[in-house]
């Protein structure tokens, strides 16, 4: 009676699934709402592929500040993204790696990383969840194999219990381990500062910051395009190749020598605190800055069609610029105990200033 | 585990009897050789460009097995992507289940998809040592060892081939005649002639160019030879 064997096959089908998905059912990690500040666009990351939990979010930050993931126990995304700098390397032109070496290239603030396609200064890594690959393997910074990380962390009693409360069961993979960092990463979100609550009605510039904000509608937008400061381009303005770093930026992602020398725009959000600039940390103040567009750029004709006679820059717009751009610093962003080191309680910068 | 394996083979068989559908099982084999002397791993070989090597390193990937029956359907034997490595010898079998066929198709690299949606699994897992971290994607195939020609540290040579985008697309579509000597064909050779790696279409010379890490004219190159190393054979 074959239909007889069909039925016990399907009972029995019935009773293994059921089975299997009992640990399904008691796993109910507290999920997290991604808040899209009012009138931002759309983010680009897809949360329904990695949604956002309570326990991914503290599995990801505790790996985020964990030294533990590199070689020698002493390097931890941390420290190379201070939160007090915006997640960048604060005074710092190239970011440390293990055993005094140095890379190529400043340590990029990281925030707002949601809305972000393609990561590092020259756009080489096409998905947050793959971006921790590239620091944790190079060997001037984290020099460790994924395998290795992978057994420490199997090791530890504490994360196996965390990767099963994050994700349902103990098991620890390349694919958790960059989840669970984007859904920390993925909470950065800035958008509190001067700026923000002047937008939303909530305070009002003072005369310095308003004629700043029109001269940068004039001269800056076109790149740093409101509300997140970047169009996320890559752009060649006119900063002369290192001799030493010979750092050709997006060109050697893409292989074209139009690309020579672009890189991505950087967003001005938190750009006050965020020194030193410029992709090899070149520039320590914002003036340098401002002189570099005014005067040092080094036009050739790969250099951006907007800066092709360089950026003209008044002493007097300088002055009401750097009062807009400091109405971009995100105190509440900066002193978020939720992004804190673990232990430390006060995000308080160091007092420094290079304005 | 055993839950799992329990779970997947009543759902394999309650499927069989409902749906009736069965195919042999048909054994693809990849044997690997050096101008047609047996292939090993450190052993010496010499290129037709007269250049001395020895092969540390060799695997590639290959994803969308297709077939085409006897009959003219074509049938997609497998969504899954395999990493062929010539020093694990469980990787030069694929099983996949299909009725006598006369063409194999398939794709030597990951598909562009899984080379853009974050972190994979499995063989695709990075931590394969097939990932390019700093530029993301995947390396299709790659062929390392040394080579007294090899002008580099420990005269090493590193030919990693990748890239999934125009103009430096490195996947290759593989097209193979399957021979109709016997009946009941259950098994498939290709056989993967890796002297061709150096000259099937552009003579390269390790002496020239020892290293390839990049998305690149001469990763196009090298997967250009690669596609003439793919030939079945009766045995």
């Amino acid at each position: 009676m074959p239909n007889k064997k069909i039925h016990i096959l399907f009972l029995l089908l019935v009773i293994c699934t059921a089975w299997i998905t009992t640990d399904r059912f008691a796993f109910k990690p507290k999920p997290v709402k991604f808040e899209i500040p009012k009138g931002w666009p759309q983010p680009v990351y897809d949360f329904t592929k990695n949604p956002l939990t309570q326990e991914g979010i503290l599995l990801g930050k505790t790996i985020f500040y964990d030294p533990q993931i590199s070689k020698d126990g002493t390097i931890s995304c941390g420290s190379c993204h201070q939160q007090f700098g915006a997640f960048n390397t604060y005074d710092h032109t190239l970011s440390h790696g293990l055993e005094n070496m140095l890379t190529t290239r400043n340590a990029p603030a990281l925030f707002n990383l949601a809305w972000q396609k393609e990561f590092m200064w020259d756009g080489g890594i096409n998905h947050l969840d793959l971006q921790f690959l590239a620091p944790l393997t190079a060997h001037n910074e984290m020099g460790e194999t994924i395998d290795q990380v992978i057994t420490k962390m199997k090791a530890s009693p504490q994360y196996k219990k965390m990767f099963k409360a994050a994700f349902g069961d103990e098991i620890i993979s390349t694919e958790r381990i960059g989840k669970a960092l984007s859904q920390f990463l993925l909470t950065l979100v800035s958008s509190n500062s001067k700026y923000d609550k002047v937008k939303r009605g909530e305070a009002n510039f003072n005369l310095p910051e308003s004629l700043g904000y029109e001269i940068f509608k004039q001269k800056c937008i076109n790149c740093h395009t409101e509300p997140l400061f970047t169009d996320f381009s890559y752009r060649d303005i006119g900063i002369p190749e290192d001799t030493y770093l010979k750092d050709k930026g997006r060109m050697k992602i893409t292989g074209l020598s139009t690309d020579s020398l672009k890189f991505r725009v950087p967003s001005l959000r938190n750009v006050a605190i965020s020194f030193p600039y410029g992709h090899d940390g070149r520039f320590y103040s914002l003036m340098n800055v401002f002189e570099h567009y005014r005067r040092n750029m080094v036009v050739t004709k790969n250099t951006d069609p907007v800066l092709q006679n360089k950026l003209p820059l008044s002493n007097y717009e300088i002055g009401q610029l750097k009062a807009f751009l400091g109405t971009l610093t995100d105190s509440v962003f900066l002193q978020d105990n939720r992004f804190a080191p673990p232990g430390i309680n006060d995000g308080k910068p160091p007092i420094d200033n290079h304005q | 585990m055993i839950r799992k394996i329990l779970f997947i083979s009543c759902f394999m068989i309650f499927k069989n009897m409902v749906t009736g559908q069965t195919y042999n099982t048909t054994a693809i084999i990849f044997n690997f050789n050096f101008n047609q002397s047996p292939f090993q791993l450190k052993k010496e070989y010499i290129t037709d460009a007269g250049e001395s090597i020895q092969v540390y390193k060799m695997k590639f990937y290959i994803s969308g097995l297709t077939g085409v029956t006897v009959r003219g359907d074509t049938l997609a034997l497998s969504k899954e992507h395999f990493l062929i490595d010539v020093a694990d010898s469980s990787s030069q079998l694929i099983k996949v289940q299909a009725p006598q066929l006369q063409y194999l198709f398939f794709t030597i690299g990951v598909d562009s998809l899984k080379n853009t949606s974050g972190i994979q699994n499995g063989v695709l897992d990075p931590s394969r040592g097939m990932f390019w971290t700093w530029n993301s994607g995947y390396i299709m195939a790659k062929l390392e060892g040394v080579s007294s020609q090899a002008n580099t540290a420990g005269n090493r040579f590193t030919h990693d081939v990748g890239g999934f985008r125009s103009p430096f697309n490195s996947t290759r579509k593989i097209r193979l005649l399957i021979p109709q000597n016997k009946i009941n064909n259950t098994s498939v050779y290709i056989e993967v002639n890796l002297a061709k790696w150096f000259s099937g279409k552009y003579p390269i010379l390790l002496k020239e160019q020892p290293i390839c890490h990049t998305p690149s004219l001469l990763a196009m190159q090298l997967a250009d030879n690669f596609v003439t190393s793919f030939t079945t054979s009766e045995n």
